[in-house]
């Protein structure tokens, strides 16, 4: 091979890598964010649903306990999916430093539910053993443990959004949420499973289901806030390229 | 373009660097800075040799009291790089050929 050629192949690498480095595609990510808000707000109103079947209807608590298994299967599964199928093919040409954070956040995301689900199984054979009490506390730390990451996550998101919108006061609002979140948690905490009065609780007349005010604002936050994140990134991405989508 | 041709903003492998980061986007002074991993002394000669070929475009915003620059690739700078990327493919085919 010829020093002309050498060199040529040279300067393509320079050029191949560098663009490389220096092309983010933010596409992957609102795709994610609509996708993951739309599976939070669909599985939390559909888990909801199934309470209020089983208690104010002939239907059996079978049908709870499916539900509950295909709703902690679904969530997952779904943002499992998404990621794998939006993430791919930016794979082979995103700036490196961009893919690690979206990897960091969707493997958290995507392994929450699954952990939840494992000491679910595991407290739930204690339960059943006796080892554990039928009122575990345990059960509202570990929820509210989940909505605390959650948070962290949303937040991490926010960071994200802030800085390609080049607005850090953004960063404010996911700080603000993660506060609430951590207040509404020390709340309920305060208030566990048989020394609470259900002060904490909002219950809808005449029906038999309560909702806390922690997993009230982890819904419109993890649902509607991702979707708002979701098509935000969406109009920045469209807005300084004209062209992905 | 052929061999004989190559401009002088192509000869160097720091302002190749800088054409391929501006070619997605435009970048800021840090970007670039980040990017190409050089001094800032550097960057900035070759940010204003290129400027004065009119392959790159500046533009300068205050934020927070601290100027800040923003480079873009001009059209001219484009279709250069596209035909220098074009050479540099047909010499690597005419090689293996």
């Amino acid at each position: 091979m010829n020093t002309a050629a050498n060199e040529a192949i040279e300067n393509i690498n320079i050029i191949k890598s560098t663009m490389d480095e220096s092309r983010i595609s933010y596409t992957g990510l609102y795709k994610l964010c609509i996708v993951f808000g739309t599976c939070n707000i669909v599985l939390t109103l559909a888990s909801y649903l199934s309470v209020l079947l089983v208690f104010n209807t002939f239907i059996t608590t079978g049908f709870l306990t499916f539900t509950t298994v295909l709703i902690r299967i679904l969530s997952f599964a779904v943002p499992l999916i998404a990621y794998v199928l939006i993430c791919k093919k930016e794979k082979s040409y995103n700036n490196r430093f961009y893919l690690s954070i979206i990897d960091t956040w969707a493997v958290i995301s995507i392994l929450l539910p699954v952990f939840r689900m494992i000491i679910n199984l595991i407290q739930y054979n204690m339960i059943s053993n006796g080892l554990l009490p039928q009122t575990d506390p345990a059960q509202m730390v570990l929820i509210n443990s989940e909505d605390l990451s959650g948070a962290v996550l949303f937040l991490m998101i926010i960071i994200i959004y802030s800085n390609i919108s080049r607005k850090p006061y953004i960063k404010i609002i996911g700080l603000i949420i993660l506060f609430i979140q951590m207040f509404l948690s020390m709340i309920e905490l305060s208030f566990l499973p048989g020394t609470a009065d259900h002060s904490t609780l909002i219950s809808f007349p005449g029906y038999e289901v309560y909702m806390t005010f922690s997993s009230i604002f982890a819904f419109l936050v993890f649902g509607i806030g991702y979707i708002i994140i979701g098509v935000l990134i969406k109009k920045k991405v469209e807005a300084s390229t004209g062209k992905e989508s | 373009m052929n061999m004989n041709e190559i401009p002088e903003a192509l000869c160097q492998k720091l302002r190749i660097k800088i054409i391929s980061c501006l070619v997605s986007s435009s970048k800021t002074f840090n970007e670039l800075l980040t990017l190409t991993q050089t001094t800032k002394g550097n960057l900035s000669v070759q940010l204003m040799k290129l400027e004065e070929w009119h392959y790159i475009t500046s533009d300068k915003v205050i934020e927070n009291k601290k100027s800040k620059s923003t480079y873009t690739l001009t059209d001219h700078g484009m279709t250069q790089f596209e035909e220098y990327v074009a050479l540099l493919k047909q010499i690597i085919e005419e090689n293996e050929g």
